[in-house]
């Protein structure tokens, strides 16, 4: 690993000059809270605002659809034709995937916590003490987003089909998970189907930390998310195609 | 006579039911400038990435300084630069930066690592310009920059595949001068191009491989012997001799 300062220096670099995580992961969250948030206003009560649902909903979800970013910033030597020298030089696949994933998981999650500082101070949203737990969370949904985008970015051959359809399944879960609106089916199969939606967890957990007082969900929640990021990245340092890189 | 640098052994490589390098056979002495060439298709760039290990072969193997490159892939890699057709540079960093993180990929730290990106930068002539983005240079610095981000880290051995297309007379110039320089200093080259009078002029040694097969390989001397001799006084005429006229519409 003594190339992984090095690498992790130039992926952090770049990722916090990325326009599109920039932007789908701080200001585009923002403004989908804030018109989601003013056209259902009438629906929420004083305490809980709609500001505050789609914060607590908008955010894991935004950071969910990185999945697709992260895959092509797994890419992104190919892009720049810099792929040859990376692969003729003398460092490891652990490394160059170690270095993606550290740089990705801190600027996504920096991106989220900045833009749950930002609902606060413009919703006066009360954390109630429990900040941090939120931002445990988001950290490690960044983690596993980031774990499955490079998995998908460097261990899969097909990627450029798969990513025409990989934001259809993200934005069913955001539909199961209540990030349109508030979702509850009596029907056991469509109940069972909520609960198959990782943000039906990451919501029920933020809601039961912030206002039930009790962090067991969302502790869960970040585990499994911690471990699948973790588990990912170590297949696609597995599974690393070189292929998929230079041709 | 000078050791055989890089064996290269019986090398094959099939995409599918394509053969694209058929026991390809060759070696680099140290201190050759050794050209490469071929016409499209012919196999070149396969065997190239084979060699720097970006693909593994099929079958065959490659020895560095005696030894198989699989058992020093490490050493091996540590002496080698790549300078590849396509321009690999970032176009976020400046000159000194791309060549200062693709030379520290090679262990060097410190004022080692700074001294050599001085050094690269200023044998390209480009120390005056090392705060300038790529996005500002002419072709030819462009070149010369990805020249420079290859040879900072001093390869024993630098691949050079196709490194003056699309620059001016200047630059190619420029670029040719470099080469015969950094051979003189003692680095091996392996220089591919489609221009035949610049691998005369610069080569000591061709290989041309056609179909995935080595259909000649021999000393610079010999080649004027045995083919001037049949009246092909050029180097592009012994290749289109070899090779043949038809065309070769195939992708790489």
């Amino acid at each position: 690993m003594e190339h992984l300062g090095t690498l992790f220096q130039l992926a952090l670099k770049r990722r916090s000059k990325d326009f599109f995580v920039l932007f789908y992961n701080m200001i585009f969250p923002i403004i989908v809270i804030v018109l989601l948030g003013y056209l259902t206003s009438k629906s929420y009560s004083k305490d809980f605002t709609s500001y505050h649902y789609y914060t607590v909903v908008m955010i894991p979800f935004c950071s969910l659809m990185g999945v697709t970013t992260v895959s092509y910033a797994a890419q992104e030597e190919k892009t720049f034709k810099t792929v040859y020298r990376y692969m003729a030089a003398p460092i490891s696949k652990g490394e160059l995937v170690v270095a993606k994933f550290l740089s990705c998981v801190i600027v996504f999650a920096l991106c989220s916590i900045v833009t749950l500082g930002i609902s606060k101070l413009l919703f006066n949203m009360e954390f109630n003490g429990r900040f941090l737990w939120i931002v445990l969370l988001l950290i490690c949904e960044s983690a596993a987003v980031t774990g499955i985008g490079l998995f998908l970015g460097l261990a899969c051959k097909s990627l450029d089909t798969l990513r025409n359809f990989l934001n259809l399944p993200i934005v069913i879960f955001g539909f199961l998970g209540g990030v349109f609106f508030p979702v509850n089916f009596f029907q056991p199969v469509l109940s069972g189907m909520i609960k198959l939606s990782p943000l039906t967890w990451v919501n029920r957990g933020i809601v039961s930390c912030l206002f039930d007082n009790n962090v067991h969900i969302l502790w869960i929640v970040s585990a499994v998310f911690l471990l699948t990021g973790c588990i990912a990245a170590g297949l696609t340092v597995k599974f690393f195609k070189k292929e998929v890189l230079i041709s | 006579m000078s050791k055989a640098l890089l064996q290269i052994e019986n090398l094959c490589k099939n995409y599918g039911e394509k053969t694209v390098v058929s026991e390809v056979s060759f070696h680099v002495k140290d201190g050759d400038i050794l050209g490469f060439i071929g016409p499209n298709g012919a196999g070149k760039s396969t065997t190239i990435n084979i060699i720097s290990t970006i693909e593994q072969p099929d079958h065959g193997r490659i020895l560095f300084q005696g030894k198989d490159v699989k058992m020093q892939e490490k050493h091996f890699k540590k002496s080698l630069g790549i300078v590849p057709q396509d321009l690999a540079l970032y176009e976020d960093l400046n000159a000194y930066d791309n060549v200062h993180f693709f030379c520290s990929l090679y262990n060097l730290r410190g004022e080692e690592l700074s001294g050599s990106v001085k050094e690269a930068l200023e044998f390209v002539g480009l120390w005056d310009r090392r705060k300038d983005y790529p996005s500002k240079f002419s072709g030819g610095m462009k070149r010369r920059l990805n020249i420079a981000c290859a040879i900072a880290h001093h390869p024993k051995m630098l691949i050079m595949d196709e490194p003056t297309v699309g620059i001016d007379p200047q630059s190619r110039n420029n670029i040719l001068d470099t080469i015969k320089i950094l051979n003189k200093r003692g680095t091996t080259v392996i220089y591919t191009s489609h221009y035949m009078e610049e691998v005369e002029a610069l080569c000591n040694r061709i290989v041309l491989l056609d179909k995935g097969i080595v259909i000649e390989d021999l000393e610079k001397d010999e080649y004027k012997n045995k083919y001037q001799a049949l009246g092909y006084e050029t180097l592009e005429d012994m290749f289109l001799y070899l090779t043949g006229t038809d065309l070769r519409d195939m992708e790489e």
